[in-house]
């Protein structure tokens, strides 16, 4: 499935086009509509109806702290802002995960912290020659690679919004967040796990460790 | 293996495009002085130069022409799309045909084009262009110096990524936070090395910044050179590029930018009298005035 995807945008991109780009339809709840940025296409966002914070169910946050556990924190967390809104969280959490959608992937370096940190301070250079071993890489190990910008990126994100960043055990994570190294989930499915994402970021202050970014 | 084979013939596809399309901007010295090259007062000229090999994008401000070519190019797509969807409906029409007479499972409809939806890729990058690591103007062991030639206008300073066609992007986009600056016809634009020498690393950091200034302390206790620190400001073109006047670049702060590439997200830190942040927010240093913060919505395809 990667590989043919991968093989399209290749072969997209050999062609000089621009891979096909679409809009994602909704928009904050109804008394914040605010429209996508105009100059991309036409697009009218159809209104997303964010539901009453009352109605969701808050997700289970406690859990036994263990070293196992707490190594993971890199990868199983949750994000928490004081007096902050519901909605507020919801249009940050839903621009954060827009932002970190769809990585596309250079394997110049396992870690995709370092990897940005060496090109954004001068020290890409000398890997750009892999890049089309890169893109190999890509096909055939990018998943997990694709799971750790996107968290990444979700960090950058929220940590510029002035979210703290708590760890979770993997398996209270699961229950309201997702990954996406092998495609994007559907629509539903995600926007249920942002909602419940922003409930949590909007609700009582966590007792836990903050992490830092 | 298929899918493997497959891709490794898109690559190799892409990749023999890539020398002319990475060369078409990128003028060198050495064709300067030997005539095979020339500087073309109609148009504009971004200056760059850093103690290392670097690399970065840059995308133009779509101005009237360039929206007038999109709106031409969205038409004709979206013509073709409906075009493609006419015959898509009949195919579809007998396949439900034969689905209900053997009695299978129909196939989905073709999902009709939208005007309110449509899209015919992102104008932004209508008029990008990306310099180094390779094709430099000229280099020296401490400086290496990039002349792109471009279409006169306003550009943003996207990252410190490298792109070409068909390859991986790789490094990062500024989607958070950057700067722009005008690039006037028939001058060089000269930025020197001023997109890594004026931004101020401060709080709070991005995970690479982060991870960069725990090796940066983690070196300095061993007694060794830190991995980077900001290079002391410089400008200047060299003699060969006198044919036209050099003009210093003046940023000035931009808002929040999509992640076209999906590649890792960060911001330019602040710039004293540039760039600054309250949160999310991207302020004009200049004039303390908050920039608009119109919330980004992603560019990936969405699954129903």
């Amino acid at each position: 499935m990667f590989l043919k995807s991968t093989a399209i945008v290749a072969a997209a991109l050999a062609m000089g086009a621009a891979p096909a780009l679409a809009q994602e339809a909704g928009a904050a709840a109804p008394a914040q509509v605010v429209p996508p940025p105009a100059v991309t296409g036409t697009v009218a966002a159809p209104v997303y109806e964010l539901p009453d914070p009352a109605t969701l169910t808050r997700p289970k946050l406690d859990f036994a702290l263990t070293p196992e556990i707490t190594a993971d924190f890199d990868k199983y967390f949750y994000f928490h802002r004081a007096d902050t809104s519901f909605v507020d969280a919801f249009n940050d959490v839903r621009e954060c995960d827009a932002l970190a959608s769809g990585s596309n992937i250079y394997m110049g370096s396992n870690d995709a912290a370092m990897g940005a940190a060496m090109a954004q301070y001068g020290v890409l250079a000398g890997g750009v020659g892999g890049a089309l071993g890169g893109l190999m890489a890509d096909a055939i190990f990018g998943s997990a690679a694709r799971r750790a910008q996107r968290r990444v990126n979700l960090r950058n994100c929220m940590g510029f919004k002035g979210y703290q960043r708590y760890g979770l055990s993997g398996d209270l994570w699961k229950d309201f967040n997702f990954e996406e190294g092998n495609g994007r989930k559907k629509e539903g499915e995600r926007n249920e796990a942002l909602e419940l994402q922003a409930l949590v970021a909007s609700g009582p202050k966590p007792t836990t460790k903050e992490l830092g970014l | 293996m298929t899918m493997l084979r497959t891709t490794i013939a898109a690559l190799a596809a892409a990749l023999t495009l890539i020398p002319a399309l990475a060369q078409a901007q990128a003028v060198e010295e050495k064709n300067l002085l030997s005539g095979k090259a020339r500087l073309d007062p109609a148009k504009g000229y971004i200056f760059v130069q850093a103690n290392m090999r670097s690399q970065g994008v840059f995308l133009r401000v779509p101005d009237d022409s360039t929206r007038a070519e999109y709106q031409k190019d969205w038409d004709e797509a979206f013509a073709k799309a409906q075009k493609k969807y006419a015959s898509a409906i009949k195919t579809w029409e007998k396949d439900v045909a034969i689905a209900k007479s053997t009695g299978s499972k129909p196939p989905t409809r073709p999902e009709e084009p939208n005007r309110d939806t449509f899209s015919a890729g992102a104008i932004e990058l209508r008029d990008m262009v990306a310099y180094g690591p390779m094709f430099v103007f000229g280099k020296s062991e401490t400086r290496f110096t990039y002349l792109t030639a471009v279409k006169p206008g306003t550009y943003v300073y996207y990252g410190p990524m490298y792109y070409a066609p068909g390859l991986a992007p790789a490094g990062q986009c500024y989607c958070m936070g950057t700067v722009r600056f005008e690039v006037k016809a028939g001058a060089i634009t000269d930025l020197g090395n001023s997109l890594a020498a004026l931004p101020q690393i401060a709080p709070p950091y991005s995970v690479g910044t982060q991870a960069m200034l725990k090796q940066n302390e983690e070196r300095r206790a061993k007694g060794k050179e830190p991995v980077w620190s900001p290079p002391a400001l410089a400008y200047g073109v060299p003699d060969s590029l006198k044919a036209l006047p050099a003009v210093k670049a003046e940023l000035v702060a931009n808002g929040k930018l999509n992640n076209y590439f999906g590649v890792p997200i960060d911001r330019m830190p602040p710039i004293p009298g540039v760039l600054d942040y309250r949160r999310d927010t991207v302020i004009d240093a200049r004039t303390g005035a908050d920039l608009p913060n119109p919330p980004i919505r992603t560019q990936v395809r969405i699954k129903k």
